[in-house]
């Protein structure tokens, strides 16, 4: 099982050098960081408006409940 | 809950400023060996790892309490954790793949860490399907299947020590160096200060949609 | 702990006998797992019309999880309909012994179906079968069991569910998966050309501590989980 690991790492080591050296780092990190950004902020808003609807229905229903 | 009105937008007004600071301290930190600067991915995937497994576990703890207890304090923390640990677990599966282009030349490989990191991001995403579609009753039995997802924790944080694996062994984190050590302790910090107040957010919308169906019920009387 | 064995045997033989009268569940699943590893089968051989190396241990796995599953769903939704599940749970019987009872009979007749389904693999791909004969049943076995311990729990739990057909794959694929992973990597280390039955040993001790976890999980939620 050693000699099959260190076999794939080999393949592993192999293909990395053919296939990232093509491949610049840069765009990759900015990729990263930007997605981790928009991940956060797409669900801080979409968290913001669902809290702001359901304020105003339960304002709503409790106005209908104190008239009653 | 209600004297930590200041504690949501003072965590998140730390965190934001933690963010912005981030990437100076980043590139200040000296670039690894092997791997060059593509390795700066680090600093945001395993942090976010380690919110997310954190939070499976929250999760997991508020399921037990549900069982027990039936408070529904206790399913609403369950719920936001789970959706956390969804949104955490997709930064990680996303920038993982993006750090593993450069560094290994694949977007993915089968082995033990990724395979069981995307099976505990599928299983709470189950979670939360079963939330959505398993109608009246389906928060007693999503508290059966955070359980398990709690479990899975550990098994993937020690996934990589059991078998001997391309992906970096735990003992590379304890071990880090003073320059790098403190770019990643400060990302981490600025997770965890993220984590709290989403939280305590999420767990408020719950609290009102509950609030929302008592008033409708209310009213119908 | 007695009056709980004892009443779970009570369970588990009624299902059986409705299992040995009918016969409806074990041609089902039987014939479905037959119908997976023929799909399958024809998807994975090379142009030459021979398997792909490998091959036969993954889809022995997948045919008894994607039929197992399939044999969870129609045991529970029998109980459904009949109203016996409510029965079961209203009556004077611990909790613990409704899912080892469901649980023992859900295993013979996973094993029952393996049987024949490791005898097709073994002729279809003309696996090693008496490689280690020892190994494979303890992997056979224990891995049968992870699967069926997470799956009459979800299984017993959407009972009520409208989407149970859909949720009980989606619920119960990601939970089980490493232990299918785990009857795989064994199988094949098992049955490759010079089998290695250190390795497939250590994926046994694994799936047995799957199992541990499961059983003992399962059963602490399943009384909560199943009490309205």
């Amino acid at each position: 099982m050693m000699l099959a690991a260190f076999h794939a790492v080999q393949v592993y080591e192999n293909l990395s050098q053919q296939a990232t050296e093509s491949v610049s780092a840069p765009p990759l990190i900015l990729a990263a960081y930007g997605f981790v950004w928009a991940a956060v902020f797409v669900y801080v808003w979409l968290l913001w408006q669902r809290i702001g609807r359901v304020e105003r229905e339960l304002a709503e229903v409790n106005g209908k409940l104190v008239k009653r | 809950m209600r004297n930590a009105r200041w504690l949501v937008p003072t965590c998140l007004g730390i965190s934001l400023l933690m963010f912005l600071c981030a990437p100076f301290l980043i590139d200040a930190a000296p670039q690894e060996v092997t791997m060059g600067v593509v390795q700066k991915i680090f600093y945001f995937h395993v942090p976010s790892a380690i919110t997310a497994m954190l939070s499976a576990i929250v999760c997991g703890v508020a399921s037990a309490f549900f069982l027990a207890r039936r408070q529904p304090l206790a399913d609403h923390v369950a719920l936001a954790a789970a959706e956390l640990v969804v949104l955490f677990g997709a930064i990680v599966l996303v920038t993982g793949p993006l750090w593993a282009r450069k560094a290994w030349g694949v977007w993915w490989v089968w082995e033990a860490r990724l395979v069981i990191t995307l099976i505990m991001w599928m299983l709470f995403v189950a979670y939360l399907m079963l939330r959505r579609f398993g109608g009246p009753g389906s928060d007693v039995l999503s508290s059966a299947v955070g359980l398990f997802g709690a479990v899975l924790v550990p098994f993937v944080y020690w996934s990589v020590n059991m078998w001997r694996t391309m992906h970096p062994t735990t003992s590379v984190v304890p071990t880090l160096k003073a320059p790098m050590m403190i770019p990643f302790l400060w990302a981490l910090s600025a997770f965890l200060m993220l984590y709290v107040p989403l939280l305590m957010v999420r767990v408020r919308l719950e609290q009102g949609r509950a609030a929302l169906d008592q008033a409708y019920l209310a009213l119908e009387d | 702990m007695t009056g709980v064995l004892r009443a779970a045997w009570q369970i588990a033989r009624k299902d059986l006998v409705i299992e040995a009268r009918s016969r409806e569940l074990a041609s089902m699943t039987l014939f479905f797992a037959v119908a997976c590893i023929l799909v399958f089968a024809f998807a994975f051989v090379d142009d030459m019309g021979r398997p792909l190396p490998g091959a036969a241990a993954g889809i022995l796995w997948v045919a008894i999880a994607f039929s197992g599953t399939l044999a969870l769903g129609r045991t529970f939704e029998r109980e459904r309909q009949s109203e016996t599940l409510r029965a079961l749970l209203l009556a004077p019987v611990e909790r613990p012994a409704v899912y080892l009872g469901k649980l023992s009979a859900l295993l013979v007749l996973m094993l029952a179906v393996e049987l024949v389904v490791v005898a097709l693999v073994g002729l279809l791909f003309d696996a090693p079968l008496g490689a280690a004969p020892w190994m494979l049943s303890g992997l056979l076995l224990s891995g049968t069991i992870g699967f069926a311990a997470v799956g009459v729990l979800f299984a017993a739990m959407l009972v009520r569910t409208r989407t149970r057909d859909v949720l009980l794959p989606v619920l119960l694929y990601p939970v089980t998966v490493p232990v299918v992973i785990a009857g795989v990597k064994g199988t094949q280390a098992i049955f490759a050309p010079d089998p290695n039955l250190d390795l497939a040993a250590m994926w046994l001790a694994m799936l047995i501590s799957f199992d541990a976890a499961f059983i003992t999980l399962s059963l602490w939620t399943f009384g909560p989980v199943m009490s309205e």
